[in-house]
């Protein structure tokens, strides 16, 4: 049945409309995710829940209010497209009858899901964007608000009805609107819709949420979240080549020791999910993937800690601590099985980089000699430095770095690394000295029991804006069955006092922790605040506008808190998750 | 004074009353005495006439205080770095913003003639004190600049000034000092420059400070230039300032610079007596060559081919772009102009020697890049394509541009782009990548 909108709505199919309410509300009601009422075999899968109570106190929060007191913003309100786009806000504003978050916190106070299906022989898929309220008065009231234009337009729309409870609208260019009395569909497919209507009235297709691959997900990443992503990568392979667009071998070596083993599971995945949770006080991402790391063959086991039953440790915290990485990987094995990981064009690099290490060790061979006296895990730290190897600072105050490296053999191991140490530190001497520097000496000093070989001048460099080199004065120490190497004798220290002190592990099966706390970040930034308002002059802002530039960016780092990222694998899956919190 | 006065004197002054100040004659001054002219530029100058104008360029201005900020900014962030690149950028941005440009211009000017590099001093801070040094007198005194490079750090490294012993003089700076910096080669001995040599002997550095190492001074008799005595380097400086031959060297580097890439002699000698006359101190030197007739005599008028920094600054005031200085310093060393990294100890010739095939072609990319990502069109700018044109060849070009020429670009606005902004920059591109444009 089809009609113009100008046609008015008869009584008989009002009635008819209120009769299958109930219908289209009994599959997926409030409750249910809307997974349960979209048909099944999507490609890929959105969900947003409840969004207004995330909308609510953003609207109210001293950081929004702050931004927007911004002279960046401010500038932004004088443009031509900021004023195009607020006069849209003020017509949509009126013509609803309330603003904008107001309708925000009624519409996506419900279920917003977007749905992608193959459509044969086509390049373009079929979606499906579903909108579901919390109060059905809310849609009605907006159906009462479109009337009008929809009238004003009725050349270009036409309405129809099936007799299933959806008012479907023709919008154009085969777009459909439907509106139930809870929901709001549109589609580029009419039958999509009716395959998600026959579900409701009881017709036997399955839902979305009976996918095989999307109950995995379900049960690895839970079903209670602010948002989720799902994609049937199953599908996505046999709709593109088959292989995802993933390569085979990782082309970047760094990346390889960093990321190794993830790209390659989520190849193997029949399923790639993705979390998003929020509250007033931080969010939580977490990406998940089916995963059998045995499965990926021996050359991987090298990234996977589950499979040596322990784990990465958690990142150190010294004193000052901007921020941490924490990694396991067996380098030993990973070294050993480099033709098997990387790309063959790397090759010939891994044998550049041997003949220049045979220089700094010579008579020994890195693979053999070297790596086997060096564990699995590894953590990378950066700190404010407290300058006591000067009298001054620095004019650009870099944070102080140290690795810290667990030992298989300790003894062996920290001689080695102690050789390498001041091999490297004569070689940066000759260039020093080519350069006008001074020169380092060698120097050994003991803090808590522990002997530190440090670099220092031979006159304590003295000033208020020393030259950058001077944030550097290396130094290591063995601290039991660990190697410190610090570009700062102060972090070094820290370390040590922080190293003997009980430290954290990560559960069993992490890969990869990584913490930033921003407050030192925002720290570091203000103490080099002249270096970056000279950068952004360099870039061709005024002294006013990077100012404005450098307060903004502290501002936003000032609201983070802290920022987290772990990769964990267990026998069956392997999360990343990636949390923050702000104030 | 009036030109009968004068006679001759090719430096007798321009009379404007007569001459004319228009337009023309204000882009000329503009365009050769700091790094390119923004319309307001030659508006300023063509309302306060010439000597106004002129007076406003030899005489010390008041920087703004967003300037001074900005360059204390970048002068530290430079030396904390110790990344020479961020130095350029600070040197660029005083070339582009100072309320001084002939200080900037004359300091480039005396950059290339004492050139030194950081290539091999490897120093920000070495660098950036000899460009203090340099600044300090680019419009002072010429004889207080060659004895302050002769104690200069910078200087003292990059002539061995550390190797020049007693037993074993080293001839560096000595031969600069003679060849280079005052005389010029044909007016003094290979003598002179060895005598010279042990002259300066024990001027070394010390702790990055100029230090006379007494003990490796060489305090026996020496004969330099026709005078013999226990002479030391001051003596030497002072000798060589004394020369005929150094004010003729220095005007005709001067009059390369501001006039012609070749100066008639007479013209050499009358700048020389300026010289003399003025006890070597620039500013009224460049106070009576800019107001003469000889520089706004015809055979000046784009005369001078841009040197990569008057062609890509220029590009920026012309056009109001705003800059990254960074950027424009990698910009100019692509185009043969690496600020405090010059090719030689001669320094940057110039001249014809700023244009080659790859050059021409870098300029040439260099606008490609500047009018799509950078140039903000005018919003006064005319509208009709007749005076479209007329507008931007005034302000690019000096006026400077044939019937024929000056048809295609209208041509090319009528059939071009419609919108204003892709019009205006298909136009600025064609102007300036002209063969007129190359020159100023």
């Amino acid at each position: 049945m089809c009609h113009h909108l100008r046609n008015p709505r008869t009584l008989g199919h009002l009635l008819l409309l209120c009769a299958l309410i109930p219908l289209i509300q009994g599959q997926g009601a409030r409750g249910g995710t809307l997974a349960e009422s979209l048909p099944a075999g999507a490609l890929v899968y959105g969900e947003v829940s409840d969004l207004g109570k995330v909308l609510g106190p953003l609207q109210k929060s001293s950081f929004l209010s702050s931004l927007l007191t911004l002279p960046a913003y401010q500038d932004l309100q004088a443009t031509g497209p900021y004023r195009k786009v607020d006069a849209v806000r003020r017509l949509l504003e009126i013509h609803l009858g309330y603003d904008l978050w107001t309708a925000a916190e009624k519409f996506m106070g419900g279920d917003l899901a977007v749905a992608l299906y193959p459509r044969p022989n086509a390049d373009q898929p079929d979606f499906l964007v579903v909108l579901r309220v919390p109060d059905a008065e809310d849609l009605a009231h907006l159906r009462d608000r479109i009337d009008p234009i929809l009238t004003l337009l009725d050349q270009q729309i036409t309405v129809t009805d099936h007799g299933d409870g959806m008012e479907r609208m023709e919008l154009g260019e085969g777009l459909v609107l439907a509106i139930g009395s809870d929901r709001l569909i549109v589609s580029n497919c009419h039958d999509r819709i009716n395959d998600m209507v026959t579900m409701g009235v009881g017709a036997k297709s399955a839902s979305l949420a009976q996918d095989e691959s999307f109950m995995r997900m379900e049960e690895a990443l839970g079903t209670d979240h602010l948002a989720r992503l799902y994609l049937n990568t199953e599908l996505l392979k046999s709709a593109g080549d088959g292989r995802l667009g993933l390569p085979e071998k990782m082309d970047n070596p760094l990346g390889s020791l960093l990321l190794g083993g993830i790209l390659e599971q989520v190849a193997r995945s029949p399923y790639g999910g993705l979390t998003l949770d929020m509250d007033g006080e931080g969010f939580q991402l977490t990406a998940g993937v089916t995963a059998d790391a045995q499965a990926l063959g021996a050359g991987y086991a090298c990234y996977f800690s589950h499979l040596a039953d322990t784990a990465a440790r958690t990142p150190l915290r010294p004193d000052r601590t901007i921020g941490g990485i924490s990694l396991f990987r067996n380098v030993t094995d990973w070294y050993g099985q480099r033709e098997a990981l990387l790309q063959a064009q790397l090759l010939p690099g891994f044998d550049k980089f041997e003949s220049g290490l045979a220089n700094l060790l010579p008579g020994r061979d890195f693979e053999q000699d070297i790596l086997p006296t060096l564990g699995p895990r590894f953590s990378f730290v950066a700190a404010l430095q407290d300058y006591s190897h000067l009298d001054g600072t620095p004019g650009v105050q870099l944070p102080g770095f140290a690795l810290v490296v667990e030992l298989a053999r300790p003894k062996e191991g920290a001689e080695l690394l102690q050789l390498f140490f001041q091999t490297f530190s004569a070689v940066l001497n000759i260039e020093a000295g080519k350069q006008g520097r001074q020169p380092w000496i060698l120097d050994l000093q003991t803090h808590r029991g522990v002997k530190i070989t440090s670099a220092r001048y031979l006159q304590k460099p003295s000033g208020t804006r020393l030259p950058m080199v001077f944030n550097f004065m290396p130094a290591a120490a063995r601290v039991g069955d660990q190697f410190v190497i610090s570009s700062s004798v102060g972090l070094c220290r820290d370390l040590i006092d922080y190293l003997q002190g009980a430290t954290d592990a990560e559960p069993r099966g992490t890969n990869l922790a990584l913490e930033l706390d921003f407050a030192a970040v925002a720290d570091s930034l203000d103490l080099n605040r002249d270096f970056f308002l000279a950068r952004r002059i360099q870039e061709g802002r005024t002294p006013d506008q990077a100012q404005q530039d450098v307060d903004l960016v502290l501002q936003v780092l000032r609201y983070v808190e802290t920022l987290s990222l772990t990769t964990r694998g267990t026998d069956q899956t392997l999360q990343a998750s990636l949390k923050g919190t702000w104030q | 004074m009036t030109r009968g006065a004068h006679g001759n004197d090719p430096l007798r002054p321009y009379d404007s009353g007569t001459m004319g100040w228009t337009r023309r004659e204000a882009t000329h001054l503009l365009w050769r005495t700091q790094f390119g002219a923004s319309k307001a530029d030659i508006d300023n100058a063509l309302a306060a006439g010439l000597e106004r104008a002129v007076e406003r360029l030899v005489t010390s201005q008041p920087e703004s205080q967003s300037f001074q900020r900005s360059d204390h900014l970048l002068r530290q962030v430079a030396e904390d770095t110790g990344n020479i690149l961020d130095l350029k950028a600070w040197w660029i941005n005083r070339m582009l913003h100072s309320a001084n440009p002939l200080v900037e211009r004359m300091s480039l000017f005396w950059h290339s003639h004492f050139a030194t590099s950081d290539v091999k001093v490897r120093s920000v801070r070495h660098m950036a004190a000899q460009n203090d040094l340099i600044r300090g007198e680019a419009l002072g005194s010429f004889s207080a600049l060659l004895s302050g490079m002769a104690r200069d750090v910078a200087m003292l490294i990059w002539l061995d000034g550390n190797a020049n012993r007693k037993r074993h003089a080293n001839e560096n700076f000595a031969r600069e000092v003679m060849e280079l910096f005052a005389l010029d080669v044909g007016h003094y001995s290979e003598r002179d420059i060895s005598e010279a040599a042990r002259a300066f002997t024990g001027w070394h550095v010390r702790n990055d400070r100029f230090w006379f190492n007494r003990r490796q001074h060489d305090f026996g008799q020496k004969t330099v230039l026709g005078r013999t005595g226990d002479l030391d380097g001051e003596d030497v400086i002072a000798l060589c300032l004394a020369q005929p031959a150094c004010p003729r060297f220095l005007a005709r580097k001067l009059l390369h610079a501001f006039v012609t890439i070749v100066p008639r002699e007479e013209d050499v000698g009358a700048l020389a007596s300026s010289i003399r006359r003025h006890d070597f101190h620039m500013a009224p030197v460049l106070r009576q060559l800019l107001l003469s007739q000889l520089f706004f005599s015809p055979s000046a008028r784009h005369a001078l081919i841009k040197s990569p920094t008057d062609f890509v600054l220029g590009a920026y005031r012309s056009t109001k772009s705003s800059e990254n200085l960074r950027q424009t310093a990698r910009v100019l060393a692509r185009l043969g102009q690496d600020l405090f990294a010059p090719p030689t100890v001669k320094g940057w010739e110039g001249g014809r020697l700023w244009i080659s095939s790859s050059s021409l072609l870098q300029r040439t990319n260099f606008v490609a890049d500047l009018v799509a990502d950078h140039v903000v069109p005018i919003n006064s700018e005319p509208k009709r394509p007749e005076r479209l044109v007329q507008y931007y060849i005034d302000l690019l070009l000096s006026g400077r541009a044939d019937e024929t020429a000056s048809d295609r670009l209208v041509q090319y606005v009528e059939e071009g782009a419609r919108k204003p902004g892709a019009r205006t920059r298909g136009l600025l591109h064609l102007i300036m990548t002209m063969p007129e444009y190359q020159l100023m």
